[in-house]
């Protein structure tokens, strides 16, 4: 009796086992032997994940061939790459205001995530942000391997021993940044003040703060309108609280200003928390924290989320092989993974999971907050236009070279002139 | 005596001059050096550290970690690549150059003169979109190709020089012996014009070497040269001074062996043409 | 005679050919789009649209150029002129001391060598306001520079030119040290014997001697400054504000951010004219020997 039981559990046992492993062969990896080419920028999330694409292999038997590059190579590259048509990329790191310019280059996947066999449920993700980084026109371009926001980092020791509140206004957040330039002896804030993104994206959460917005209802520019003024004028404002040389300050040295513990604020892009928590590279690991972006009448603050996106020339086996890589690498289990080593997940499921309601990690509540004030600063295929003329006049502004309002008047000038040709 | 003195005084302060001199010039090497072992935090401290304990962990991390040593075998592979194209096929056209005068010749030395000055866009995205289409994207060849475009202007530039410093007369004597015009080339210009030719090598290695902006759009993963890596220690998540220093040390290191060993070759070949005209 | 003349083309012939393939194509093309409006990524190249010298034109008005043009040239008059004259200085001191080339030479002869990234990088880093060497000794020196040396819009362009200076005088140097050790001796024991003492020696013999070395290191700088971006890009990438932005850093800019390359193409071959113009120039006006 005992004996034919367990013979035939084990026929069972087998018989499952067989069954699993055909199924397996026959459905679940249809595009065994597929392969596709990746090509992303090296920063410390992405080469974890990219140490784990075996088990990616081993689960769908596609195999990714990995192109790892400095972003200016990458940028220069993947444009060539779409524009000409080479096809050699076939899913690539890309970021949403990227999205216009590329559009007819992307492989919208709109098909793939409503598909019941291989979708995936977007409820995971805040519905602004999502629809802010990942749509465009109505359709999906890609999904989020990484948040990538810009978060004001902030000192809590400092908070603590001068017994600040953290500011919900801007007008409070000046009001902190000269009582801790006053009285401690470190520098209120740090501000990004280098010519290119740098100071593009620092003047954002102020600008959108105020109440500006880039374009009126008719896609007219609206730069040098009382708010946007406003906002320049705080941001020169802040700039007097700030270690000497904020021109000069790109994401580095602006975020290093702050890593060395000798300001107190300053705007940092989530993917410098692997930095932030490191001890060879930050003296102040223990006690910094990021907060919500204050607001003014308004609010809002950029997001550089990085997505994945699919080259619309490829064949239907690769995307789908391609869709299956995007699937898996912005998924709960490596998504999971990531956070561990600094990462800022974009999947609710992974940001209020217990394994990181810890000290560790308290900086995921600021990143939660966040989320539904997103916004790209814009999508529209002239944003590099636009975004290098107005860094132009930001930084000269930041300078002393011009007032705020004359650095916005050109500004504006030459975004009218730009959207004139394109045809707006 | 006293005139002794003086020589001695004046020889004193000019020693002393020369010594400040270079000491300004190394200095910002020097600087290099001592932040590359040192990390990140004591390099970020002002007034800078002179008494640190130096550890080599940028090092071991831009080797271990980053695999510059892959870079570096990329960067000699390009770098040999260009300078044998540039080779041979600039020395015979230099050859030309010294020892003809047609008409057409000028206005072939500007275009040599063109490709050396020649901005990199102008020729990095037909080279990519060429190379795409024959699926030789990626491959040292595109960016050897690249590189030659101005090694090869360098070559014939210097070359030049050397064969008019050569007496048509030495040719001339072997031509009556019997040589044929590749003969002597080979036999006899070519082994007078030996320190030219290494002058030349060490050039355009050098200048292969120290190529970021073709290398930028020209290279991926697997041919990734030298600079473009050390370019990639200053990203916008992270800032690594120490390993770029590191990795900027291991850049210069070759350069520094071919000035202290082949320096007799580099300044004649600096100045070929220069000086004879 | 005739038999040489076969023998020279058909040894260079593959180098020709070569270099004009390599070359010539993308030149030409880059001539052929600066007549065009094209944009990289909306125009396919099928579809470009001839206006002539509507690029120029819209080059030529814009402010931009024409503040590109005026930093390239302070760039060029201050950055030649102090390398000429302290690497002349520096070759007469190794010469006097030394009669010819040794470890010095050598030694003073590394920033030239260096890969331009990396310079650009090591002085972004000695620049740096809060944890650079140089800021930190003008402090100590009592200047104190509003917003740092890069960041201040009368200094940033000479902060780049310093790095300039730093690493091209000793080329300068050495350049004009070997012209110096290849003078012939008899005009200078000539003078020697009439009396003339060493400044005389030096305008009235020595500078004008060495005239055709001095006019290739003008223009191996000239072009060299011209085309200069590696450290643009890193130092400051033009700014504060347009600062420090030179011709050929809009160049890129225009090329490869905005790419608009109808109006870029134009931008180079501009470049480009300048360069071959300022080249005939010099040529022209300080070398008289016989090419």
């Amino acid at each position: 009796m005992k004996k034919t039981l367990r013979i035939s559990l084990l026929t069972v046992a087998l018989m499952v086992f067989l069954v699993g492993w055909g199924v397996q062969a026959a459905d679940d990896k249809p595009l065994k032997g597929v392969t596709i080419t990746f090509a992303v920028q090296s920063m410390p999330t992405m080469t974890k994940a990219i140490a784990m694409l075996p088990q990616f292999t081993e689960e769908t038997g596609i195999n990714v061939k990995v192109d790892l590059m400095p972003y200016d190579s990458l940028v220069q590259k993947i444009t060539i790459d779409l524009t000409t048509g080479t096809k050699q990329y076939d899913v690539f790191w890309m970021e949403p205001t990227w999205l216009g310019r590329f559009k007819n280059d992307f492989e919208p996947i709109d098909r793939f995530i409503n598909d019941p066999k291989i979708g995936i449920d977007l409820k995971d993700f805040d519905p602004v942000f999502f629809e802010q980084t990942q749509e465009y026109d109505g359709k999906i371009y890609g999904l989020p391997f990484d948040a990538c926001l810009l978060l004001l980092a902030y000192r809590e020791d400092v908070y603590e021993e001068l017994g600040l509140k953290v500011p919900e206004t801007w007008e409070e957040y000046l009001e902190n940044v000269k009582i801790i330039d006053a009285k401690s002896n470190v520098r209120g804030v740090s501000l990004m003040g280098k010519r290119g993104q740098p100071v593009f994206y620092e003047f954002l959460p102020y600008f959108w703060g105020f109440g500006g917005e880039f374009f009126d209802d008719n896609m007219k520019p609206a730069l040098n309108t009382p708010e946007g003024v406003k906002a320049l004028e705080y941001m020169v404002e802040l700039s007097k609280y700030a270690p000497a040389g904020v021109p000069t300050f790109g994401w580095e040295e602006s975020a290093t200003e702050f890593l060395q513990g000798r300001a107190a604020h300053a705007f940092i892009f989530s993917d410098w928390v692997p930095a932030l928590k490191d001890p060879a590279s930050c003296t102040v690991t223990k006690t910094w924290n990021f907060m919500k972006t204050p607001k003014g009448p308004s609010e809002g603050s950029p997001v550089g989320t990085i997505n994945i996106g699919i080259n619309k020339d490829i064949s239907e086996e690769k995307k789908q092989a391609a869709y299956l890589l995007l699937k898996w690498i912005t998924g709960y289990e490596v998504q999971k993974e990531l956070a561990v080593i600094g990462g800022a997940p974009s999947r609710l499921s992974v940001l209020n999971d217990p394994a990181f309601a810890t000290e560790e990690f308290r900086y995921f509540k600021a990143i939660k907050e966040t989320f539904p004030i997103e916004k790209v600063p814009m999508k529209i295929p002239e944003f590099f236009k636009l975004n290098e003329a107005l860094s132009v006049q930001l930084s000269s502004a930041l300078s002393g070279e011009k007032t705020p309002k004359k650095a916005l008047d050109d500004a504006q000038k030459s975004w009218e002139e730009i959207m004139k040709e394109a045809g707006y | 005596m006293d005139y002794r003195r003086r020589k001695a005084i004046q020889k004193f302060l000019q020693v002393s001059v020369i010594a400040i001199v270079l000491l300004v010039f190394l200095f910002p090497i020097i600087w290099t050096f001592i932040t590359s072992i040192k990390d990140n935090v004591t390099a970020w401290s002002m007034p800078p550290k002179i008494f640190f304990s130096p550890s080599i962990s940028n090092y071991v991390e831009i080797f271990k970690e980053r695999g510059l040593h892959h870079n570096i075998k990329n960067s000699i592979i390009v770098a040999l690549g260009a300078t044998a194209i540039s080779l041979v096929l600039g020395t015979p056209l230099a050859y030309m150059f010294a020892r003809t005068r047609y008409r057409f010749n000028n206005f072939l030395f500007i275009f040599v003169f063109a490709s050396y000055i020649l901005p990199p866009i102008v020729l990095s995205i037909p080279l990519y979109v060429a190379a795409a289409r024959v699926g030789l994207l990626n491959t040292y060849l595109v960016v050897i190709l690249a590189h030659s475009s101005f090694c090869m202007a360098f070559t014939v530039w210097m070359l030049r020089g050397f064969f008019e410093e050569i007496p048509v007369e030495i040719e001339e004597c072997a031509m009556v012996d019997g040589c044929s015009n590749l003969m002597t080339l080979f036999k006899v210009t070519l082994p007078i014009a030996t320190p030219g030719l290494v002058a030349t090598v060490i050039f355009c290695i050098i200048l292969s070497w120290n190529d970021f902006m073709y290398a930028l759009v020209l290279t991926g993963m697997d041919t990734r040269t030298l600079p473009v890596a050390v370019g990639q220690f200053l990203t916008p998540h992270g800032m690594f001074w120490g390993q770029m220093c590191a990795a900027g040390v291991i850049a210069t290191a070759p350069v520094l062996v071919f000035s202290l060993f082949f320096q007799r070759y580099l300044i004649r070949g600096m100045t070929a043409g220069a000086v004879k005209g | 005679m005739k038999q040489n003349n076969k023998f020279y083309a058909l040894i260079s012939l593959p180098g020709i050919i070569y270099l004009l393939s390599i070359v010539l194509f993308p030149i030409i093309f880059t001539v052929y789009l600066s007549f065009h409006k094209y944009n990289f990524i909306e125009t396919p190249l099928s579809n470009i649209r001839w206006i002539g010298l509507g690029n120029y034109i819209t080059i030529f008005k814009d402010t931009t150029f024409w503040n590109s043009a005026l930093n390239t040239g302070i760039y060029l008059v201050v950055g030649v002129v102090v390398e000429l004259a302290i690497g002349l200085g520096i070759a007469l001191l190794i010469f006097r001391l030394f009669k010819n080339q040794n470890i010095v030479t050598s030694l003073i002869l590394l920033p030239s060598m260096m890969a331009p990234i990396v310079i650009g990088l090591v002085f972004r880093f000695m620049f740096n306001p809060q944890f650079g060497v140089f800021d930190f000794l003008l402090s100590k020196m009592g200047i104190v520079i509003e917003n740092s040396v890069l960041g201040n819009r009368s200094t940033a362009l000479l902060g780049i030119i310093f790095a300039d200076i730093w690493q091209w005088t000793p080329f300068i140097a050495i350049i004009i040290l070997s012209g110096l050790i290849a003078l012939p001796h008899e005009p200078f024991e000539a003078a020697r014997i009439d009396g003339a003492n060493g400044f005389e020696i030096l305008t009235n013999i020595t500078l004008p001697l060495l005239r055709p070395v001095l006019t290739v290191a003008i223009l191996i700088r000239m072009a060299d400054i011209v085309r200069e971006f590696d450290k643009i890009f890193v130092m400051t990438y033009g700014g504060p504000g347009a600062a420090s932005e030179v011709l050929n850093f809009t160049a890129y800019r225009i090329n490869y951010i905005n790419f608009d390359m109808g109006v870029g193409s134009a931008y180079v071959v501009v470049i480009f004219a300048i360069v071959i113009l300022l080249s005939v120039a010099v040529f022209k006006t300080f070398y008289v020997n016989e090419f």
